[in-house]
């Protein structure tokens, strides 16, 4: 035995030492956004109390002379069970609650807050297919909620859509959903959609880059050069910005640019990137066409038909109708495998 | 002997942890609760996905195992991090390939992927390794994610009278997930016919199967992409998924073409005309005949 385990041990060093192991230092910038959980008796930072924590608070503490404070469903105090010093019932629930001992909240839901841009569409997707969708206010505040879900992880994404059609990126995080509390993600900050007048623009003459975000938030432009560049423009109060970048100070060739937005200490991550070339000649950009790359049935969305079409050839041959389908939409190297699916995942919609 | 036994263990372990501790790389490891097994009884060894800090939203690979030393009693795909899966997690001989997508992309730690419920039939040690795997970053381009090794060390100790299985499972008291199915048609698939799509998730047990009805029929086992049999989609079409504890929830596609009581009466009216004429046509032909004759 302790031969056979020897030897075994001896392999697996051997696998070790062939298997090295290659470093990456590669790093994200992503959106702050803050989740409380209503009902599941911790005090969170958007809560007064928490089913049966009170936050070290009491009747005496808020003011009255005595009695018992409790939580409410929404998770505000409920003071209608507070005495004054006269010995008389308190003034009533702080958040609107009533009723005497403390209540458990029975309905599982989700609640999703944030800003968008100004009456724009905001979509929200529960495992990649859409759920619910909302519409922003002027001020392209947002908030919507879901419920009929159960205890489990699930994948949100919300994505905005401005007035002109264009889609944000799909902005997705994991929440744990409990049974029976109030899931509320707040601080969502969508990012600006973003497009260029010209797909090819003559070295020194002007490019505009443009789109919609929250309104007079600071936009700031990340242009993919040698060396990165940031721009930074501010948008007008209906949301919209526009940035005419000179040229002269790029290289000749093949350039990207994203955008994101800050306003009241609150970010958005960097939203879709639009590519561009610096050259000899301007050439007008066709209008964007929301989801071109893995909208392999052209219906404008890449969702679950889109997967299943190209899951229906994944690791086939594929016919030459498809295989144009696939140039086009997808990587192009004349197959389906798994980086073809990541780029659907990266564009889609639902 | 116990005390190499252990020295050998530790000695694969540190090993194996400053591999891992020594690279920033994503990687998919197999992790059990339980420790050790004894042969004859189940337990359950988790997968995850570790993005390293990267945002990922594709993910593909084979668990290996050794086949002679373990019987794959369940595997379990409820309340998986992978939305959509290309290649749902399926037993093979001492492997499960798997692969699957995250739309929006993915970032975490330990993000259960799946489980595996085995039996041990011979004691000794024993590695769970996720190979040929493939950790793509969520960029638009399926850039391949620094892919880091990090195998699961077994001990696999002999029957012990009395030791019970080990396979804790959530419970599951809800039906799956609402959703939506969706009537299709593309001429890269099926000829051009149309075709039904339909995804959903069970948070506990996970999704056993799916069933397909269409108009009134009976209800057939299904998978997405589904032909339809009745090309014309002139009937409500219901998809049922049902989890693995027997819950199930039902999704109708209401007939876009569906026909009206009208056309319904219209039609069998058409049908009494022709049939009228026929038979008035014959009844003349033989008619002439017998007068001729």
């Amino acid at each position: 035995m302790s031969r056979v385990l020897a030897r075994f041990s001896a392999l697996i060093f051997a696998v070790w030492l062939v298997v090295f192991p290659v470093v990456t230092s590669a790093s994200t910038i992503s959106a702050r956004i803050r989740i409380s959980v209503c009902g599941n008796t911790i005090t969170e930072w958007d809560e007064e109390c928490d089913v049966t924590d009170l936050n070290g608070q009491s009747c005496q503490s808020q003011g009255f002379g005595g009695g018992t404070l409790s939580c409410d469903p929404s998770c505000s105090f409920d003071t209608s069970l507070c005495t004054t010093s006269s010995g008389s019932v308190g003034g009533g629930a702080t958040g609107g609650g009533g009723g005497g001992a403390t209540t458990v909240p029975v309905v599982t839901q989700v609640t999703f807050s944030g800003r968008a841009y100004p009456l724009s569409k905001v979509v929200v997707l529960k495992d990649g297919q859409v759920a619910v969708s909302t519409i922003a206010g002027p001020d392209a505040r947002f908030e919507v909620s879901l419920t009929g879900l159960a205890t489990g992880n699930y994948a949100f994404g919300i994505y905005g859509e401005d007035a002109t059609g264009l889609h944000s990126a799909l902005f997705s995080f994991p929440v744990y959903i409990t049974n029976g509390a109030t899931t509320r993600v707040s601080g969502i900050f969508i990012a600006p959609t973003i497009s260029a007048d010209k797909s090819e623009v003559k070295r020194g003459d002007n490019i505009a880059i443009f789109g919609r975000t929250a309104p007079n938030s600071e936009v700031t432009l990340a242009v993919n050069s040698e060396n990165e560049l940031f721009y930074s423009v501010n948008a007008d109060a209906t949301g919209a910005y526009l940035y005419t970048l000179n040229t002269a100070v790029l290289e000749a060739g093949s350039h990207s640019t994203q955008a994101k937005s800050a306003l009241e200490e609150e970010a958005s991550p960097f939203g879709k990137t639009v590519g561009f070339v610096v050259g000899t000649k301007n050439v007008t950009a066709l209008p964007d066409v929301v989801g071109v790359k893995g909208d392999v049935n052209g219906d404008g969305k890449v969702n679950l038909v889109d997967f299943s079409i190209v899951a229906y050839w994944y690791q086939r041959e594929l016919s030459a109708e498809f295989r144009v389908v696939e140039k086009e939409q997808l990587n192009g190297d004349g197959k389906v495998n798994l980086v073809d699916f990541s780029i659907m995942a990266y564009h889609w919609s639902g | 002997m116990q005390l190499f036994k252990k020295i050998s263990l530790t000695l694969l372990a540190t090993m194996f942890l400053m591999r891992a501790g020594a690279v920033s790389a994503a990687s998919i490891f197999a992790e059990t609760e339980t420790a050790p097994f004894h042969v004859g009884s189940s337990y359950v060894v988790d997968v995850f996905l570790d993005t390293e800090n990267e945002d990922v939203n594709a993910v593909e690979g084979t668990l290996v195992f050794p086949a002679e030393s373990f019987d794959v009693e369940a595997i379990r795909d409820g309340n998986s991090t992978v939305t959509f899966w290309i290649q749902r997690p399926q037993a093979g001989t001492g492997k499960i390939a798997f692969s699957g997508i995250i739309p929006g992309g993915h970032v975490g730690e330990k993000s259960f992927l799946f489980s595996v419920v085995v039996r041990p039939l011979r004691a000794g040690v024993a590695f769970f390794q996720v190979q040929e795997e493939q950790i793509l970053l969520h960029d638009g381009k399926g850039t391949q994610a620094s892919a880091n090794a990090r195998p699961l060390i077994l001990e696999v100790a002999e029957q012990v009278v009395g030791e019970g299985d080990v396979t804790y499972e959530k419970a599951d008291l809800d039906a799956p997930e609402t959703f939506v199915p969706v009537v299709s048609r593309d001429p890269n698939m099926f000829e051009g016919k149309y075709f039904l799509v339909f995804a959903t998730q069970d948070k506990a047990s996970g999704i056993d199967h799916y069933e397909v009805r269409e108009g009134g029929g009976a209800y057939v086992t299904a998978e997405s992409p589904y032909l339809l049999q009745n090309q014309n989609v002139n009937e409500d079409i219901s998809v049922k998924a049902v989890d693995k504890k027997g819950h199930a929830r039902v999704a109708t596609v209401f007939a876009a073409k569906k026909q009206s009581s009208y056309q319904k009466y219209a039609t069998l009216a058409m049908m009494v005309l022709i049939g009228f004429l026929l038979g008035r046509t014959l009844s003349r032909v033989l008619s002439r005949r017998k007068q001729g004759s």
